[in-house]
């Protein structure tokens, strides 16, 4: 039965094809609370094939020192409470930005960059892909192909980023995550031959959460559902509502019918070429996934 | 009576036009050019300078406290012109809003000078106020006092732009520096905003070998404007003096073309000015002129 679920699972996943794609995440965890939340839903996963999970940095002048170091011990806390510490590599990504915060596009070595580099030859040595999807600035996933730039066409990119606006077809790069390595993300969009998917903030707003259900909801999770509602507590705890916009990508990736994307040109002042955005998602059927799935970690 | 309103009349017709009011903001401890720009203007009589702000210029590499290493430049500079008197408020450490967004002034010695300036503009005239970095002095000072937006002139180097495409570039050095406040600005209705993109100043490059033998005949000034680039950048052979290019520019509009274009489709809809070339040879002569001059 299980063997049968996975399947109709799997062929319901348009672009989606056996086997489960080999899927890494990128993650600036210690920013905010979304990511944590984005994490927990992506290890009870069982439709993709989990690489790795990276820490990225998030650096800018409130932050304080060691951002990523800071991403990768709330990393290795979740992987710890899953159960995966061991199953599932988690490279520290860099300190630093790509290039120097007046631009450029030399890359930041880190573990994190030459594992997604390694990932992606032994994905393409199997006549497969490597999904990254970065939820925090894109320092590393540029990196890695600014290193290898062989792997180009052997990653698919999921980015969580920029803003966008339909009606006007045009961007606005001052959001959180690319104002933080807004070099890589100019690198994500000048790399011909990347497929790149973007979702939005202007599309992940949307997806919001208010506090006391979701309290009540993670009561019933055991310890992942302790630690995540710890989480709020410590960073947001006077914030009725949150949005959840790391959870929104990760969540319109893995089941596609639940947003709409669509093809769009790139802002004029990067290479012309086109990416896809996603303009659209069905919050209400992403939440109740989420909360179908969470409780697992209790059993 | 009629005899004596006619020589009146006409004396006051003849009167020079009342010098526009002048305010230098800049984060002069990052670059080299800087510093140029301000030993420029000690001799400059077309306006009449009130005061030189410091400005801020954080990010990953530069340390902590940019605005004091600037104001401390400033005030080296102001020194050795023997121009101590001139006003030289601190800026704000610290960028507008917060990194992800947001408005909220940064309040500093250097805001509430421009505000004070702005009030003390007479009726029908305008402070100009000129960022040669990041403005989040200016943005500031008009998100604290709103009332001032008609009485300043505001001049901006920063942004790229593609003059054939027609579209802006945000993706440069002082815009980075404080992106609220550069969209503050573009946003800012009423602003009189006129910007130097770094895409038209970039045609002002002085060579190092022909500029120091300049400065070594431009006396005491000449001497620290000479130890700046060698200590800033002694391995670099020639240096875009940007923040020159917009003062130059502004001091005489007739060594630069300005267009009018749109603001980029993100920012609130409206006009501003924008530089779209300099006669950077007409610029580099009037500036040995004058720093020769100094000299002597």
């Amino acid at each position: 039965m299980r063997t049968l679920l996975f399947f109709l699972l799997v062929s319901s996943v348009p672009g989606w094809t056996q086997p489960p794609p080999r899927f890494l995440l990128d993650a600036d965890t210690a920013n905010e609370i979304d990511d944590l939340y984005a994490i927990a839903h992506l290890l009870a996963d069982t439709t993709v094939d989990l690489r790795g999970l990276t820490s990225a940095q998030w650096f800018h002048h409130l932050s304080g020192d060691s951002t990523c170091y800071r991403s990768q011990q709330l990393n290795e806390d979740l992987l710890r409470i899953a159960g995966k510490l061991d199953g599932v590599p988690h490279p520290m990504g860099a300190e630093m930005i790509m290039g120097k915060p007046w631009g450029g596009y030399e890359p930041r070595d880190s573990p994190a960059a030459q594992f997604i580099i390694q990932e992606a030859r032994d994905a393409a040595a199997a006549g497969e892909k490597l999904v990254v999807m970065s939820i925090g600035a894109a320092t590393n996933l540029a990196s890695a192909l600014a290193l290898a730039p062989d792997i180009t066409e052997h990653v698919v990119a999921y980015q969580l980023g920029l803003r966008y606006n339909v009606e006007g077809r045009y961007w606005d790069k001052s959001d959180f995550n690319t104002r933080r390595d807004l070099n890589a993300m100019n690198y994500l969009l000048n790399q011909g031959g990347l497929e790149l998917h973007v979702m939005p903030v202007t599309t992940a707003i949307q997806y919001k959460w208010p506090r006391d259900s979701t309290y009540a909801l993670f009561d019933r999770a055991d310890e992942m559902g302790r630690y995540l509602k710890q989480r709020w507590e410590t960073k947001a705890a006077h914030n009725h509502e949150r949005i959840m916009w790391d959870v929104a990508a990760l969540q319109a990736l893995l089941k596609p019918e639940q947003a709409t994307e669509i093809t769009v040109a790139t802002p004029p002042e990067n290479t012309h070429r086109t990416v896809h955005v996603f303009t659209d998602i069905d919050e209400a059927a992403m939440q109740r996934d989420y909360w179908e799935r969470l409780p697992n970690y209790a059993k | 009576m009629r005899y004596l309103i006619f020589p009146l009349l006409l004396a006051v017709a003849t009167l020079p036009a009342q010098k526009p009011r002048f305010l230098l903001d800049a984060d002069t401890a990052n670059e080299i050019d800087d510093l140029y720009a301000i030993a420029y203007l000690f001799d400059e009589d077309s306006i009449e300078w009130v005061g030189l702000n410091s400005a801020q210029w954080f990010h990953v590499l530069s340390g902590d406290s940019t605005v004091y290493q600037s104001q401390q430049l400033n005030e080296e500079l102001l020194e050795l012109a023997g121009r101590s008197d001139l006003p030289h408020p601190l800026g704000a450490d610290m960028i507008m809003g917060k990194p992800w967004g947001g408005y909220d002034p940064r309040d500093s010695p250097a805001a509430r000078f421009i505000i004070e300036q702005a009030r003390a503009t007479p009726a029908g005239e305008q402070l100009v106020v000129m960022c040669i970095g990041a403005s989040t002095n200016l943005a500031s000072a008009l998100a604290l006092a709103p009332d001032i937006t008609p009485r300043i002139k505001a001049y901006v180097l920063g942004f790229g732009y593609n003059e054939a495409g027609r579209y802006w570039n945000k993706d440069e050095f002082n815009i980075r520096r404080d992106l609220n406040a550069a969209n503050y600005l573009l946003n800012k209705d009423s602003l009189e905003l006129h910007v130097m993109p770094t895409s038209t100043a970039i045609q002002y490059q002085w060579t190092r070998d022909s500029t120091f033998a300049l400065l070594d005949q431009s006396g005491p000034i000449g001497n620290y404007l000479r130890k700046r680039w060698e200590n800033h950048a002694p391995d670099a052979e020639r240096w875009t003096m940007w923040d020159v290019a917009l003062l130059q520019a502004f001091l005489k509009p007739e060594q630069a073309t300005e267009i009018q274009v749109a603001t980029p489709p993100e920012n609130a809809h409206r006009i501003v000015y924008l530089y779209s070339d300099i006669d950077a040879e007409a610029m580099q002569e009037d500036f040995w002129t004058r720093l020769q001059a100094m000299g002597e």
